[in-house]
């Protein structure tokens, strides 16, 4: 089936003019299936960590939001050890009026405020809760193994 | 390639009304010999002004300038430069207004007050005077001039004399560059002004030929139009023809080429002359295929003038930065080969305030006010191009394509009738924009019919192929819904 | 239609798996959870009624290549049983021998696998075919 016009200009716009930090290319034999980086945001446990994602859109998107996955390990409250993504806007609160581009925005800005009162890795929100600076410590030390170029 | 030379052969490419009004590098060039000639007239050679100087900054404690204000108030700081008793001199720049009046000033202190003061013994800072240094500032007082009686009063109290050396010719430098800098930018409001009134009358003409053909009411469409005033005159033509297409294809590419600022995350801002020739050239090329199908009497003429405007903006830009560059280097030159000092911070109060240019080296140099060729291009952005609607200001955000046929939520959203079915099968009640519960409660009420004919009017083609789209879709959906599609049956691997 | 991405596909496998299928006599898993590739599972299944199998708890090792789900997984089971898809040497199922496998579509999962292999323990050829003390292991 032909790739609808929104996925195509999402698509186009995404690869020339990308978000800063942010870069999202499809794969050549799935259009809807996208190779993800994400530079972890300055001022974060992240920070200087290149993170990789997949993306895939459902047959049903925009009216369905995007699945998303972190491929590289993260120590993170709000991603469980399978790189699951626990954020409102990829679940209940999905509007087709927001966009890849938004999207992975929403994941970046994730980074820098993440939120244990909402978990997903239940142990790393524990930790979070806790030790603040220590699960923090943790957080950079995970982004400097698995997560520098 | 000397910068002279290049800066002749760039202004020569220029019309003459912008060549005109540059800044006259060869005859600043000749001035600051005079200059030259002049100090050396005094005895003052770069070395020793610079030795002379130098030793007036030790002394002075801040600068080697001093800066007057229209008051002349004279900087006599504490007099803790009276431990001193070595006369030194001080390059300063009188102002008043745009007139610069430079010269040098020079601080004479009188040994019997240094006795009467803290003794010489402690002041071990300060460098055992040259005899030449010496008898060159003696000779300088022949050339001097005494200073007015207020000064007078604050030099009885610091027991000291200042004496003034008028320099002429360097005078006539800063007024040649002042001048014509100030005079080039009342010369570009005029630009801008007649730019501005040209871009209405192609506003004008251009709107006259892109006029819709069809003939539903059009008393609405002003209404939805981003420029109201220029639209408002424009009925759809009885003929049936109209360049309306074309000439959106040729603001469309015109916005894409992004030639004089970039629009992107990463490449946001104003362009440097090189990149915006080579962005206007590759426009250019591409609408010259674009020509061809322009139908109507007058619409290439608009073009060409299209054009033209466009070249021009180019040849200000231009101008502007070969003036800074002119300016820039005049300067350098001016202070390598005279050694007094041009405090950098005057320079940028000649032409009031100027908006901090981007890169910290040009922010010494005078410009016009506002960058004149962002203001030409905002009249194009803001005058030319919404004489023809652009297609984005009517999509519909789910499906992006045109948001035909319009349907208006209850909260002022806008989406196209297929999206809003989509919603309401999939019983999601909030606006996809504002998350307000309007999605459920429409109905063929909420037709935007104002709108809807100005969209068939202004996009006759993407409104017809919405509409087919839409038949289509809603044609799948319903056997999908059925269970008689054969596309999901083929699909299984 | 959008054709789904290994690892997506594999994401929801896991998640109908965690929230339990049909009857419970088939589960699985991923065998480490933080293998972010989610090859390698582990099924159970229960020996279906009225047959030798009634009662026997049955241990399987599933691997999901990166073909995965346009080829099928290999298959091998950890518990002894006697079956004529099963290698009595290492447990390995051949996947000419299980219909499942060897018309492998894209209906197809790690669920449908499991079950596909009970049916065939229920069917009247396997039903009542001799089998190793329970409990033992290849």
């Amino acid at each position: 089936m032909a790739l609808p016009k929104r996925i195509i200009k999402e698509t186009e716009r995404l690869v020339a003019d990308p978000a800063p930090g942010i870069t999202a290319a499809p794969h050549e034999d799935n259009l809807r299936y996208f190779d993800v980086t994400i530079q972890g945001p300055d001022g974060s446990p992240f920070q200087q960590g290149v993170f990789h994602l997949e993306l895939f859109l459902p047959e049903e998107y925009p009216m369905s939001p995007p699945k998303v996955r972190f491929l590289t390990k993260i120590y993170h409250p709000n991603i469980d050890k399978l790189g699951r993504i626990c954020l409102d806007i990829l679940k209940d609160k999905w509007s087709p009026a927001l966009q890849i581009r938004t999207v992975l925005l929403s994941i970046q800005a994730l980074l820098s405020a993440p939120n244990p009162d909402d978990p997903l890795a239940t142990d790393v929100a524990k930790h979070y809760k806790e030790n603040e600076r220590d699960a923090q410590r943790v957080s950079r030390e995970w982004t400097e193994k698995y997560a520098s170029q | 390639m000397h910068f002279s030379k290049t800066y002749t052969q760039l202004l020569l490419s220029l019309p003459p009304e912008l060549r005109d009004n540059a800044v006259e590098y060869r005859q600043l060039k000749k001035l600051i010999n005079q200059v030259v000639t002049e100090l050396n007239s005094l005895g003052l050679n770069p070395s020793v002004l610079q030795k002379l100087l130098e030793h007036g900054e030790t002394i002075v404690g801040s600068a080697s300038f001093r800066e007057l204000g229209e008051s002349l108030q004279c900087v006599t700081s504490e007099e803790d430069s009276s431990e001193s008793h070595q006369p030194t001199v001080v390059y300063e720049i009188a102002s008043k207004s745009t007139y610069l009046e430079p010269r040098l000033r020079l601080l004479l202190n009188h040994p019997h007050d240094a006795a009467t003061g803290l003794s010489t013994e402690q002041h071990t800072h300060s460098p055992i005077p040259d005899k030449d240094l010496e008898s060159i500032l003696h000779a300088l007082q022949l050339h001097s001039v005494i200073l007015d009686d207020e000064t007078h009063t604050l030099n009885d109290i610091s027991k000291q004399t200042d004496l003034i050396i008028p320099l002429p010719s360097d005078t006539a430098f800063f007024q040649l560059l002042t001048s014509t800098l100030s005079s080039l930018s009342e010369h570009f409001d005029g630009l801008y002004d007649n730019f501005n009134s040209t871009v209405t009358a192609l506003a004008g003409a251009i709107s006259s030929r892109a006029r819709p053909t069809s003939s539903s009411a059009p008393r609405s469409f002003s209404v939805y139009s981003l420029a109201a005033s220029n639209v408002s005159h424009v009925r759809p033509s009885s003929g049936g023809k109209s360049d309306l297409y074309t000439w959106r294809e040729v603001f469309q590419l015109y916005v894409e080429a992004e030639v004089f600022e970039g629009i992107g995350e990463v490449n946001r801002g104003e362009r440097s002359v090189e990149e915006a020739e080579k962005r206007l050239q590759a426009f250019e090329r591409r609408i010259k295929e674009k020509k061809g199908s322009l139908r109507l009497s007058g619409s290439t003429e608009a073009l060409d003038l299209f054009m033209t405007l466009n070249l021009f903006i180019l040849d200000v830009k231009k101008l502007q930065s070969a003036n800074a560059e002119a300016t820039r280097k005049i300067l350098k030159k001016h202070t390598k080969r005279t050694a007094l000092p041009i405090p950098s911070h005057l320079i940028s109060q000649w032409n009031g305030p100027i908006p901090a240019p981007s890169s910290t080296d040009l922010a010494l140099i005078p410009q016009p006010p506002t960058s004149l060729p962002r203001l030409l291009v905002q009249a194009i952005g803001e005058t030319l191009l919404p004489v023809v609607p652009h297609i984005d200001d009517y999509s519909c955000l789910i499906c992006t394509s045109i948001a035909f046929k319009p349907i208006r939520l209850g909260c002022g959203h806008l989406f196209c009738v297929r999206c809003l079915v989509k919603l309401q099968k999939r019983a999601k009640p909030n606006c996809p924009m504002c998350r307000a519960h309007t999605v459920l409660k429409a109905d063929r009420n909420n037709v935007d019919y104002a709108l809807l004919n100005f969209m068939s009017d202004w996009f006759p083609l993407e409104s017809r192929e919405k509409l087919r789209a839409n038949e289509r879709e809603a044609a799948q959906e319903e056997l999908d819904e059925l269970g008689l599609s054969g596309s999901s049956g083929c699909s299984i691997m | 239609m959008a054709k789904i991405p290994r690892n997506f596909r594999l994401l929801e496998e896991l998640e109908k798996g965690e929230k339990g299928i049909g009857d419970g006599s088939c589960s699985y898993g991923l065998e480490d959870a933080e293998d972010i590739m989610m090859s390698n599972w582990n099924g159970t299944l229960i020996g279906p009624g009225h047959t030798v199998h009634e009662n026997r708890i049955y241990s399987l090792k599933i691997h999901c290549g990166p073909s995965y789900p346009e080829k099928p997984p290999t298959v091998q089971f950890l518990s002894r049983v006697n079956l004529p898809f099963v290698n009595q040497t290492d447990g390995k199922v051949d996947p000419a021998k299980l219909s499942v496998l060897a018309q492998w579509g894209g209906e197809s999962s790690i669920e449908t696998v499991l079950v596909g292999i009970r049916r065939e323990m229920a069917s009247f050829n396997n039903r009542k075919l001799p089998q190793p003390p329970e409990g033992s292991t290849f």
